[in-house]
């Protein structure tokens, strides 16, 4: 018998001596499986304990076969659940699939409630397994992917989706998050046995999803916000679908909702994107006419596809959108309120915020986004709905000023003419909160932008406009929005008559395309000329009795800027378009 | 039986508008449905035309996928909304067909909304004579931002019939400024084309189709006028343009009467002059250009004419300036 320092260390040996034994013999690789009955204390309840282990022994009858005829073995059942155990893990990915199958033919032609239906997860690492069980982490990994499963669904863990990568499987990520106990997220997959549809696997994962958002309203409330990850916007991006080659291209008349049919306004985007990705990100204020393409333009921005094609590092900015032209009378706390509401849709389950949804609960938000590393962006569309709305006082716009001062928080708003000019008392066009914002004109096509709208959609689609354009152009002038209606004109009277562009002997604009464009147009060109300042109206009586405008006067400068005139020569301006010039030559003479 | 104040309801009986039907079709067929608003004189068809649009084998003609989309109509002129909560609350009762359902009706219209484009619905909601909430000043500006932030951001239209724009039948100015009318296509709903005119006559009476075609001459192709006609003369026989007059110009004033109404004062002295074949001025014109939107004015080689001799019988016997007292407002 040696000292106790000895014994210790010969203690220290046997110990490691027997892991090591125990590492060897009892420790191996498995494919963890654990599958649950759907609505089985229901079925209990419903029908009595002896039918519902009647049920529960149906189901062992019919699943237990198939896990043995798949080289598994059926460690235990607890209650109506079955921890099944596989040396192959191709080989318990196929037994689930043939017990979901095998259930789904019991089911047919049953009623509703003489189903059973079974989730199913499986995950594989390492366990201690003895004769007659099987522990270690694995089993409580297995546990945690079952329970994300739905009624009939197959759902894998990464770590098994390793092993199986070389196998043909009907495989659908579905997204990462945290399950208990554990610190690093864990990616889904869904095993898509029965060909559901993507966008429908999408929802239904996000629906599962429990995101915590606990609005405090007690005065010191306790402050939570996680953040854990920023990914959300790419699976959103894998969801759209390219955009169907067909039909009239130019018929879109709302806010545009696809990025494929956003043209043009490439070095406006650019100027954008430099000043939102710099160190610390700026804020811009848009402003253009009305239906100029200014929703457009925000949602092309904020569009999840724009931002892993044209920002560099796209998971850094939090990104949200709001249309305040609904919100036109919100006060400040539910102006708050909304962003929160619009970040927990934005991040999904990536974030949890358990805050009272106050400038206090605002500024702690920025400052946990900033400490996580993270920018933030808010694209606020019609937002002088916000600047005229007396509920929101001058405080507010200071605070709003701080947020964007102290973090790498940016706001882009999107507004008919300068915020300063449109707002609801001088305290608030006063405010230093305006002058963070860069002003972006946002005007009347470049040429070339016209002329990628007019020809690219149209020979998609089928009917190419490209050997008029210069027509169009003429007739339409370079504002998206009527060029869109003359466009969507041609291509109707085309479509309709059998006709291609570049048979018509007369490229003169027909009857049929001019009184399309009128009927669709003119009511906008009538709301246009109601607004205009009577110095304009004169402007245009100038220009239409054949003289020029002074140059640099502010209403010629304004009516240029807005786009309603062009300068095609130095101080000649003559109005936008042709069909515009009719108009007001027949309203104006 | 002849019934020309009811609209049609059996697609069988509609006639013509072919061009109108296909071109509110490709838009709510469009990759997003787009809102249409269809513009239409009294009694032109208006309602009609949505009766055939709701029907679903014509949908089935016209569109793709007919099984993506839900369809509802609603007629506003007999269901008088009182406000903008009772008529969501109507629209969603419609939708799912669950009455027991409350709470904040926006919220659950927008919620059903969003469900539905999620799964790739998409809604249809054909609104007859829309300027009856227009018009209503219990509907406010939210209401409206409420309607075009649901088209903007989900797979939804609306197609709306009123007897003019609908930024001009509004009952507040913030209503007509609001961006939501921005989301339509306004199309005219003129007259048939002749052909289709001398169809539905023959269809109605024992005439002959020169008899028909003489009379669709005179009265021009409009089917109120042609069922009006109809019940008058419906037997084969020898008419001309006098015996016409004589007999169907007294039925067809009080229409006509209806027609001009919308007009403004400033009307009235153009109109006037164009009945004695006088060309007015182009800012003259523009006065007329409701007319000429639904066809009652036709523009031919750069000349502005009636759309049939009955009409501009009427205006140069029985037009007067009292009959547009009051219309200003539309303006």
């Amino acid at each position: 018998m040696g000292n106790i320092e000895e014994l210790l260390r010969k203690r220290k040996e046997l110990l490691e001596e027997i892991d090591k034994e125990i590492q060897k013999s009892y420790t191996r690789p498995v494919a963890l499986m654990f599958t649950d009955i759907v609505a089985s204390t229901e079925y209990f309840e419903k029908k009595g304990d002896i039918a519902g282990r009647q049920m529960i022994q149906t189901h062992n009858d019919i699943l237990f076969p198939i896990v043995k005829d798949h080289g598994g073995k059926v460690i235990k059942t607890i209650g109506d659940s079955i921890m099944a155990s596989f040396d192959n893990p191709l080989q318990s990915v196929t037994c689930a699939i043939k017990m979901q199958k095998a259930l789904a033919a019991y089911n047919k032609g049953k009623a509703v409630d003489e189903n059973i239906k079974v989730r199913i997860g499986i995950h594989f690492g390492q366990a201690v397994v003895d004769e007659k069980d099987l522990f270690g982490d694995v089993v409580n990994t297995s546990a945690r992917v079952e329970a994300k499963a739905h009624a009939g669904e197959i759902i894998i863990s990464s770590s098994l989706k390793k092993e199986i990568a070389s196998a043909d499987l009907p495989l659908v990520f579905l997204g990462s998050d945290y399950v208990k106990g554990k610190k690093q997220r864990i990616d889904f997959f869904l095993i898509n046995w029965n060909n559901r549809e993507q966008e429908e696997i999408a929802r239904s994962w996000k629906e599962r999803i429990h995101i915590k958002v606990i609005v405090e309203k007690a005065a010191a409330p306790k402050t939570k916000i996680a953040i854990k990850q920023n990914i959300d916007f790419k699976r959103k991006a894998s969801l759209v679908k390219p955009l169907a080659k067909k039909g009239n291209p130019y018929l879109n008349r709302v806010m545009l909702p696809h990025p494929e049919m956003f043209y043009g306004r490439k070095g406006l985007v650019k100027r954008v994107l430099t000043r939102l990705t710099g160190q610390r990100p700026q804020s811009i204020s848009l402003v253009g006419e009305r239906r100029i393409g200014k929703s457009s333009l925000l949602n092309f921005l904020n569009f999840p596809t724009t931002r892993i094609n044209l920002i560099e590092d796209p998971e850094q900015y939090i990104q949200l959108f709001i249309d305040f032209q609904q919100l036109r009378t919100i006060d400040e706390s539910e102006f708050i309120a909304v962003i929160f509401k619009e970040l927990v849709k934005q991040l999904g389950n990536n974030i949890t915020i358990r805050i009272t949804p106050n400038f206090d609960g605002m500024h702690l938000l920025c400052e946990k986004i900033a400490e996580a590393g993270f920018k933030f962006i808010m694209f606020f569309d019609e937002f002088e709905s916000v600047t005229k709305n007396e509920k929101i006082g001058p405080e507010f716009y200071s605070f709003f000023r701080s947020l964007a001062n102290n973090y790498p928080v940016a706001f882009v708003t999107a507004s008919g003419r300068n915020l300063k000019d449109m707002c609801v008392t001088h305290e608030i066009s006063d405010s230093p909160f305006f002058n963070i914002f860069a002003v972006q004109n946002v005007g009347l096509f470049k040429q070339d932008e016209a002329y990628a709208l007019i020809t690219e959609s149209s020979a998609q689609n089928g009917i190419p406009l490209e050997p008029i354009r210069h027509e169009i152009v003429e007739q339409g002038g370079l504002y998206p929005f009527f060029l869109q209606i003359l466009c969507s004109a041609w291509y109707e009277y085309l479509e309709s008559e059998g006709l291609a562009a570049q048979d018509l002997a007369d490229k003169k604009i027909p009857k049929e395309v001019v009184n399309m464009f009128r009927e669709e147009a003119e009511p906008h060109f009538e709301y246009v000329l109601e607004t205009f300042h009577k110095q304009e109206i004169e402007i245009f009586k100038t220009i239409l009795s054949g003289k020029q405008p002074e140059p640099y006067s502010v209403y010629t400068e304004q009516l240029e800027k807005k786009g309603y005139i062009v300068c095609e020569e130095p101080d000649v301006y003559k109005p936008f378009s042709v069909q515009f010039e009719l108009f007001l030559k027949r309203r104006l003479s | 039986m002849i019934e020309p104040d009811r609209p049609i309801v059996s697609a069988d009986k509609f006639y013509g508008q072919r061009t109108t039907v296909r071109r509110v079709f490709s838009r709510i067929g469009a990759d997003r449905p787009q809102s249409v608003a269809i513009i239409g004189g009294r009694k032109i068809g208006k309602t009609s035309l949505l009766n055939y649009i709701h029907n679903q084998e014509i949908q089935q003609q016209y569109l793709e996928n007919r099984n993506d989309f839900i369809f509802i109509k609603i007629n506003l002129k007999n269901e008088k909304y009182q406000n903008a909560e009772s008529f969501l609350r109507s629209v969603y009762t419609q939708l799912t067909q669950n009455q027991n359902e409350d709470g904040n009706w926006y919220n659950l219209m927008q919620k059903f909304v969003e469900d539905c484009h999620n799964t790739g619905k998409k809604l249809i909601l054909l609104l007859d004579d829309f300027h009856y909430i227009t018009r209503n000043q219990n509907f406010p500006l939210e209401f409206f931002s409420f309607l075009r932030s649901l088209a903007n951001n989900y797979n939804l239209a609306y197609v709306t019939t009123s007897y003019l724009e609908l930024q001009k039948l509004c009952v507040a100015k913030d209503i007509e400024e609001s961006p939501f009318f921005n989301i339509f296509t306004n199309l005219a709903l003129g007259l048939l084309s002749c052909p289709d005119g001398v169809s539905l006559y023959m269809d109605l009476t024992d005439c002959s189709r020169e008899q028909a075609e003489n009379l669709v001459n005179w009265c021009g192709p409009l089917p109120y006028v042609l069922k009006i006609a109809a019940q008058k003369i419906n037997t084969p026989g020898s008419f001309n343009d006098q015996v016409y007059e004589k007999i169907l110009l007294p039925e067809l004033s009080a229409y006509f009467e209806e027609i001009v109404s919308i007009l403004p004062k400033d009307a009235f002295k153009p109109l006037k002059e164009l009945a004695k074949d006088k060309e007015p001025s182009p800012r003259e014109i523009h006065h007329l250009q409701p007319l000429i939107r639904q066809s009652f004015l036709v523009e031919d080689m750069d000349e502005l004419k009636f759309y049939s001799p009955a009409f501009k019988n009427y205006i140069l016997k029985n037009f007067s300036a009292s009959l547009l007292k009051g219309t200003d407002s539309c303006f």
